[in-house]
């Protein structure tokens, strides 16, 4: 009964997380097909929700358990997954009011190592699975992503420098709404099966399925709708940052940025390299710039967005401890019960105090620096060429 | 007597080779294949070509199409298939 109260919550909890992880991360397929017009920002993040929850619905390999190799799976228990999915989504909902693309993996990873550290402390995370699977690859991921939409931006726009300017953009748009829609599925695939792994993971914990059971259907649904509303509710934040900040993206560029972005992961992917969505959607937004005439890239952004990665993790890891340490002062029941209400007020405050300054499908386009962009004062904002 | 297993590499170079051989390959060539093919439609689309200049684009968009929607499959296959 007792395991059962908290499992409940674990579970509300990771439909929540995935929730943050749908809207957080639509900016990594929508941001350059909103920002150079290929769809309007409405329909832009239609399409992706829609694709987001198809692609949960496309494979049912829950390959990526919660932190596989990161901690000792010996070692977890409901408090610790719990504790590990409030961090993430304390740490989720923070850059998202700061309209910060941050990796929403990496947010969960360092839930969990946090709550686990507090647990069972720092024997039990594999400090070796932290290196080769989040650090070397959050170092990996934009740079190779920006070099080759450099590369690509730059051949680009050399074999269409005769092109007319309807054609251009007519067929850069549409490849643009192809790799949104590849991109789209490929997230739902992803992120959705994370947020299943967890629930499934709670539920063997649990003893509520056996050790080797699949995922239950109702998981893969749940899971799969969470993600798509997510998706439906834009992170238009994260899209304006992603669209606007970095640099004015022309549709050559846009199509560049996310046909390199599409290869990337998907490669990525395939290869069991574990390379964070955002982090090579951002590098190749960066790289669609610099591979412009005037290579006008707004760095002092990049250089804040770049500071917030390395905060990530120990960022999320404090919300994690400071979670599972509320959890233990309060008993597992209770605790959950605290931490979920102080969870959800956390929240309702962001949200409220985002309302001040509203960014939605009409403004998301509006120049950088229209509304007061916290980073605006301290870039090198540069005047930006097609 | 067994021989001991080698240590695990701290990062996977051999995966990160391939993700950037492929990235790079696939990546950059998609791009230029894709934009070959907006070029050949606007000379396609222009009302002074002459019809056997046009042909030859007409081909070229048709082969590139097939291109990018058969890379768009195979993407969408490693998708399902991973």
């Amino acid at each position: 009964m007792h395991n059962s109260f908290v499992l409940v919550f674990v579970v509300l909890i990771a439909i929540g997380f995935d929730f943050t992880n749908g809207f957080h991360d639509t900016a990594n397929a929508v941001a350059p097909t909103v920002a150079t017009g290929a769809l309007k920002p409405r329909t832009a993040v239609i399409l992706s929700s829609v694709l987001n929850l198809v692609g949960a619905f496309l494979s049912l390999k829950v390959a990526a358990t919660i932190a596989s190799g990161i901690v000792s799976q010996t070692s977890i228990i409901l408090p610790v997954v719990f504790g590990g999915l409030a961090g993430a989504i304390a740490w989720n909902v923070t850059t998202w009011y700061f309209g910060i693309p941050s990796s929403s993996s990496h947010a969960l990873i360092g839930g969990v190592v946090g709550a686990m550290m507090a647990h069972a402390g720092g024997s039990a995370v594999l400090w070796s699975g932290i290196v080769g699977k989040v650090l070397a690859p959050a170092v990996a991921a934009p740079v190779i992503a920006l070099v080759i939409a450099a590369v690509a931006t730059s051949l680009a726009r050399y074999l269409t420098r005769n092109v007319d300017n309807g054609t251009k953009s007519l067929g850069m748009r549409v490849g643009q709404i192809g790799s949104t829609s590849l991109l789209s599925i490929a997230h739902g695939t992803n992120d959705a099966q994370k947020t299943m792994g967890v629930i499934t993971l709670a539920l063997i914990a649990n003893g509520t399925i056996g050790a080797n059971s699949s995922t239950p259907k109702w998981v893969v649904v749940i899971c799969g709708l969470s993600i798509a509303a997510g998706t439906f509710i834009g992170g238009w934040r994260i899209i304006r940052t992603m669209g606007q900040g970095f640099t004015k993206l022309s549709p050559t560029q846009g199509f560049a940025a996310q046909m390199t972005s599409s290869v990337v992961i998907l490669s990525a992917s395939h290869f069991g390299m574990p390379l964070s969505t955002t982090h090579v959607a951002t590098g190749s937004i960066l790289g669609s710039g610099v591979g412009t005439k005037k290579r006008t890239v707004r760095w002092t952004l990049a250089r804040d967005v770049a500071i917030a990665w390395v905060v990530t993790l120990p960022a999320a890891a404090i919300c994690g401890a400071l979670s599972f340490y509320v959890e233990r002062l309060f008993g597992a029941s209770l605790g959950v019960v605290v931490m979920s209400v102080a969870l959800v007020a956390y929240c309702t405050v962001i949200f409220l105090l985002s309302r001040k300054n509203k960014i939605t499908a009409d403004n998301v386009n509006d120049r950088w620096g229209e509304h007061g962009e916290a980073f605006e004062k301290t870039t090198g904002a540069v005047s930006v060429g097609a | 007597m067994t021989a001991p297993t080698p240590p695990t590499p701290l990062i996977n170079w051999h995966a990160l080779a391939q993700v950037l051989a492929t990235s790079v390959g696939l990546g950059i060539g998609l791009v230029v294949v894709f934009s070959v093919g907006v070029y050949s439609l606007s000379v396609f689309r222009r009302p002074d070509a002459a019809a056997a200049l046009r042909s030859i684009n007409a081909v070229l968009i048709s082969l590139i199409t097939l291109v990018i929607l058969a890379t768009g499959v195979w993407g969408f296959y490693l998708i399902v298939h991973k």
